[in-house]
């Protein structure tokens, strides 16, 4: 299995990819999940979401992935009526955000290691501990800065576009 | 001899049909979150995995596919003309409540008063399970008369060897768990 793209995560006013997918849990809840056309072996889910945390909460502030029919899911298309943002009370967990620069890649899920790890944990939704856990130190100056993928592969839609022009 | 010269140069021509029209086709490829890529690719020591994935996997594929050429039409029309359907993972299918898990039993009404969500910036519906209200009162359906409702934790070993933290309700129908609904999945490994 190749590395997975990360979920955007916007957490103090920076830009970040996590390693965790609370959409994930939404659907194996009973949350209706559309028929995501995955086309790329970096991501099997067939989406990519954008989360915030806002005063304490997480929330779903954007939605992009390709559907079976050939349309495009958003955010109103997941949550009708909230097309901006959906508070994420479904999830219990905690969030890993790889940050500073890659110790170890591992081509495989979301197992590569950096030199840091955010690791937020929620309680339905709403934050109740925040860590930041070191893992190492780079000594390579070219080492990449931030969540990032190796390979995928991109398989062809031509055939799907075609049924549903 | 000959037949098996003519089946791999079969096996040749689908495979080139195949590449020619992923060729073509190549202009309508989604563009999903390429730009996470960029930079990664600055640290040469990672070459070696995009030559594996470029390069090392499709000649396999193609070694693969000239030789099983019939597989790959099966599977193509296979996929034409009965589109497969969104999966579920298999560990989601053979998780059950078991007896052992229950906690206490409770109402409906109970269940619905303590799990309505609300937000300040009114991002959910305030109603019990917010956006999953429509997937509880799917739950809520499939109670009999006589059923009762408990809560239930529950530590499992998935099929993948996973250990995982499960919570939620369970209609308990003559004694037995049945039909569940998940409020918290935790797997024991995570962060």
């Amino acid at each position: 299995m190749t590395a997975q793209i990360g979920e955007i995560i916007y957490y103090k006013d920076r830009e970040h990819r996590m390693c965790s997918e609370p959409l994930g849990d939404y659907f194996a809840f009973g949350g209706e999940r559309p028929a995501f056309e995955s086309n790329c072996t970096a991501l099997w889910r067939g989406y990519v979401g954008t989360w915030e945390i806002l005063d304490g909460r997480l929330y779903l502030v954007g939605l992009r992935g390709p559907l079976e029919d050939g349309t495009e899911a958003t955010l109103a298309s997941l949550f009708p009526g909230y097309p901006d943002r959906a508070f994420a009370h479904w999830f219990s967990d905690t969030l890993r955000i790889p940050d500073g620069k890659l110790l170890d890649y591992v081509h495989m899920g979301y197992g590569s290691t950096y030199e840091r790890d955010i690791l937020i944990r929620l309680e339905k939704g709403v934050v109740t501990a925040t860590e930041v856990r070191t893992n190492g130190q780079s000594d390579d100056p070219d080492a990449s800065e931030g969540y990032g993928i190796g390979a995928m592969t991109v398989f062809s839609t031509r055939d799907k576009d075609r049924e549903t022009r | 001899m000959s037949y098996l010269l003519g089946y791999l140069a079969i096996g040749v021509v689908v495979c080139a049909v195949i590449v020619i029209a992923h060729h073509l086709t190549k202009e309508q490829e989604p563009q999903i979150e390429t730009e996470s890529l960029t930079g990664f690719w600055k640290n040469p020591a990672d070459w070696w995995l995009g030559f594996l994935e470029s390069v090392v996997v499709p000649i396999l594929a193609t070694a693969l596919a000239i030789v099983a050429w019939p597989l790959l039409i099966y599977w193509k029309l296979k996929e034409r003309f009965f589109p497969r359907k969104v999966a579920t993972s298999s560990e989601e299918k053979s998780f059950s409540v078991e007896r052992s898990d229950l906690l206490v039993q409770i109402t409906i009404e109970e269940v619905e008063r303590q799990e309505i969500v609300h937000d300040p910036h009114g991002a959910v519906p305030d109603l019990p399970f917010g956006h999953l209200n429509a997937a509880w009162r799917k739950f809520k359906d499939a109670l009999l008369p006589g059923d009762e409702v408990w809560t239930f934790a529950a530590d499992w070993t998935s099929e993948w060897g996973r250990r995982e933290h499960r919570e939620g309700y369970a209609i308990v129908r003559s004694g037995e768990p049945g039909p569940f609904f998940c409020t918290a999945w935790r797997f024991a490994d995570a962060a």
